[in-house]
């Protein structure tokens, strides 16, 4: 398999612009570009575009202007269809809700994307099988969602963003909705799979804690990037 | 993939509406199939005297009116230019004398039938079990107190449905002997004839009949019958008995005007027609004297069944009659009018134009099956709308607009599949207790139910699926941004 040169993912310049009263900027010229295996961590207040970037980003919403890029693809040439076979392979995505299935089972959740994509049952099964180990849930693999904790849920969730080894994990406000010790576990194994499947992770976050983790923090304000720095706080 | 069983779960994961849209696909299944026990099959106590005094089940007519709304010919209306004793089609359409009736531009139009011609048409088509030539001649009776205007009709023999239990005395029907006795059986309702004694002589006047040819409206010739007053001959019969058919009853409010009972007092209806009966036989040697000077090779046409201006069929089985009407109606063309005898009854509209019921029968199922797709697919489309969040999380994990599709219109065939068998099964249990009151096999019974069932099946599922796929089409253009912009 040929490795791809260059950002992962990145976007030029990007709006959007909401028509209501006086119309809206969410967004305005954002420009990113995120190197393969980098963690980047989006700061900002409620209302500052964290979201509608990771939207974009995952294809999910259009800009107003400008392109997103994902490994050479631009994405106002895709259709909605193609977008979508797009997500199953490159793109994994975690909500602060967790949005599992409530009608499978945990493994059936995981799994779930890659019987989307193709994949066979024993790939399947193998892939689900060492997720659910190590985010630590081997014994709740039947378990229906509604019988998990927030924490367990959100477990699940991470495993089925990553399920079909995506080039790139975006994740909006994942510990939004958990307390500070289960918040640590996610954030550790956000780290966890960065490092040993060399994934690209792009967090929106209040959660400061996420800044030991980051190789480029993002602050945004009324849809503007005002700050790029590490993690250390040096601007870049 | 996945989502038909996701698409399943979801189903049962909302039991009310499930619910709902299931009972209205059962619903619209079993009445669909109860639909055909009122007109596939005519239990013989339906119209039974009409069909004992018309001589049979199904009647045909040298003209026909119209009998389907799906008849997209061109039509005309013409004028009725035929007399009441050729046919008892004035009994069933009483308007086509004022109205006219409504044919194909290129029907022949009213005119004698040649019988032969109507046998070998019909010749191929199962469940005809005889055929019967109605032939009457106009005739005046002559009592001591007036001259009655009648019709002088030969009944066969051994008719298809017996008349004795209309007979006013039993066991009064014609005897071996009825050529060389001159027996005639006379209306006990027509005015004039109810004071003659059984026994009495009748006296009867009947013109010569005269075979006529005419160029038909569309251009060929046929046949018509006329009569000669001038040359008409003086018969004496020796009256056998008397028959009065009572055909309903209606309320007599006059009376119950005046009355303090509650209950409204009825007056009985009879069939009012005044026909004297002689068998075919006398009425054949009749023909012969009265019918001397007309050319043979015209008889010979006729198959010595003169005049012939009705015919009229006797089935085997009875669950049939209305498929039987149907193929006779097919066979025979735009130049004659067929009509089971029930459905002649039941389905003049005001208008004197028939509404045909088989029509009726599929419009109403296909309302009804129709209004139950509406149900069903309304209420998938409430559960989509419930679920437009997890829709647009299939979308975000990477399902596709077709795979969208998939989920709802499983939803719709699961529905309308889980109803329509429930509801056949229960519909068909039920029209089982049809067989009690036809003469319908068992076997033709489980055919009919398997074939109503698929047909119905397969048309429940097609419309339910066709409104569902608006539906379906709608959910997989959702928007995936839907899943966040809830969060």
């Amino acid at each position: 398999m040929s490795k791809w040169i260059g950002p992962v993912i990145s976007c030029h310049e990007i709006s959007k612009f909401y028509p209501v009263g006086d119309g809206l900027f969410a967004l305005r010229d954002v420009d990113i570009g995120v190197e393969e295996g980098w963690f980047v961590a989006i700061m900002g207040p409620s209302g500052s575009g964290k979201s509608t970037l990771l939207n974009i980003l995952g294809g999910i919403d259009r800009p107003s202007h400008g392109e997103v890029i994902l490994k050479g693809r631009k994405f106002s040439r895709l259709s909605e269809d193609d977008l979508a076979i797009m997500r199953r392979t490159e793109i994994g995505m975690v909500f602060q809700f967790f949005n599992l299935l409530p009608e499978l089972t945990a493994v059936e959740n995981i799994g779930f994307p890659m019987r989307l994509a193709g994949y066979k049952d024993k790939e399947i099964s193998e892939r689900v099988q060492y997720l659910m180990n190590s985010v630590g849930l081997s014994d709740r693999q039947n378990h229906y969602p509604s019988e998990l904790s927030g924490g367990e849920q959100q477990r699940v969730a991470i495993c089925r963003a990553l399920a079909t080894r995506p080039s790139v994990v975006l994740a909006d406000e994942p510990t939004g909705n958990l307390d500070s010790a289960r918040s640590k576990e996610i954030m550790e194994l956000f780290a966890k799979f960065n490092k040993e499947e060399k994934q690209t992770f792009i967090v929106a976050t209040h959660d400061p804690s996420f800044l030991e983790y980051a190789d480029l923090v993002l602050k945004l304000k009324d849809g503007e990037v005002v700050e790029r720095s590490d993690k250390h706080g040096t601007l870049v | 993939m996945d989502f038909s069983k996701l698409a399943v779960t979801e189903i049962r994961r909302n039991p009310t509406r499930t619910r709902i849209a299931v009972i209205a696909s059962a619903l619209a299944a079993m009445i669909v199939i109860l639909l055909r026990i009122i007109p596939e099959g005519y239990p013989l106590g339906i119209a039974m005297p009409e069909r004992t005094y018309t001589g049979g089940d199904i009647v045909v007519f040298p003209a026909q009116t119209p009998l389907s709304s799906a008849e997209h010919s061109t039509l005309v209306l013409r004028d009725w230019q035929g007399s009441d004793w050729q046919s008892q089609i004035l009994y069933y359409f009483p308007d086509i004398m004022n109205t006219g009736y409504l044919c194909k531009e290129a029907s022949t139009g009213w005119r004698a039938m040649i019988p032969k011609d109507v046998l070998a048409a019909i010749s191929d088509i199962p469940n005809i079990k005889s055929a019967y030539s109605y032939r009457a001649l106009p005739c005046l009776i002559t009592t001591d107190k007036a001259v009655v205007p009648a019709i002088l009709r030969a009944l066969d023999e051994q008719p298809a449905y017996p008349l004795e239990p209309y007979m006013e005395q039993p066991a009064s029907f014609f005897s071996e002997s009825s050529v060389i006795d001159r027996e005639a059986i006379i209306p006990k309702q027509t005015k004039g004839l109810g004071d003659l004694k059984t026994g009495s002589t009748l006296y009867i006047t009947i013109p010569e009949p005269k075979v006529v040819e005419f160029v038909s409206p569309n251009g060929s010739t046929s046949l018509h019958i006329g009569t000669d007053w001038e040359k008409a001959v003086e018969y004496s019969f020796a009256i056998k008995g008397k028959y009065s058919i009572q055909i309903g009853e209606e309320i007599d409010y006059e009376a119950w005007a005046n009355s303090p009972d509650p209950q409204p007092p009825m007056i009985p209806l009879y069939w009012n027609r005044p026909e004297v009966l002689i068998s075919s036989a006398l009425f054949e040697t009749i023909v012969q004297e009265m019918g001397a000077s007309i050319d043979p090779t015209y008889l010979e046409s006729f198959s010595w069944a003169f005049p012939t201006y009705q015919i009229t069929l006797t089935v085997d089985s009875m669950s049939q009659m209305r498929e039987t009407a149907r193929l006779a109606r097919e066979a025979l063309g735009s130049d004659y009018g067929v009509y089971a005898v029930p459905e002649a009854l039941y389905s003049t509209s005001s208008k004197g134009h028939v509404v045909m019921p088989p029509d009726l029968h599929k419009l109403f199922s296909g309302l009804i099956i129709g209004f139950s797709a509406l149900v069903v697919a309304g209420n998938i489309y409430i559960i989509v709308v419930q679920q437009k969040r997890k829709i647009g999380l299939f979308r975000v994990v990477g399902a596709t607009s077709k795979d969208i599709l998939q989920y709802v219109l499983t939803m719709v065939a699961y529905v309308s599949l889980i109803g329509t068998c429930a509801g056949g099964l229960v519909g068909n249990l039920l029209y089982l207790f049809s067989l009690l009151g036809s003469d319908m096999e068992f076997g033709t019974w489980v055919s009919q139910a398997l074939s109503d069932f698929g047909v119905i099946a397969g048309l429940s599922i097609a419309v339910s699926l066709g409104i569902g796929f608006a539906i379906a089409y709608w959910a997989s253009r959702l928007p995936c941004s839907e899943v966040l912009s809830r969060e």
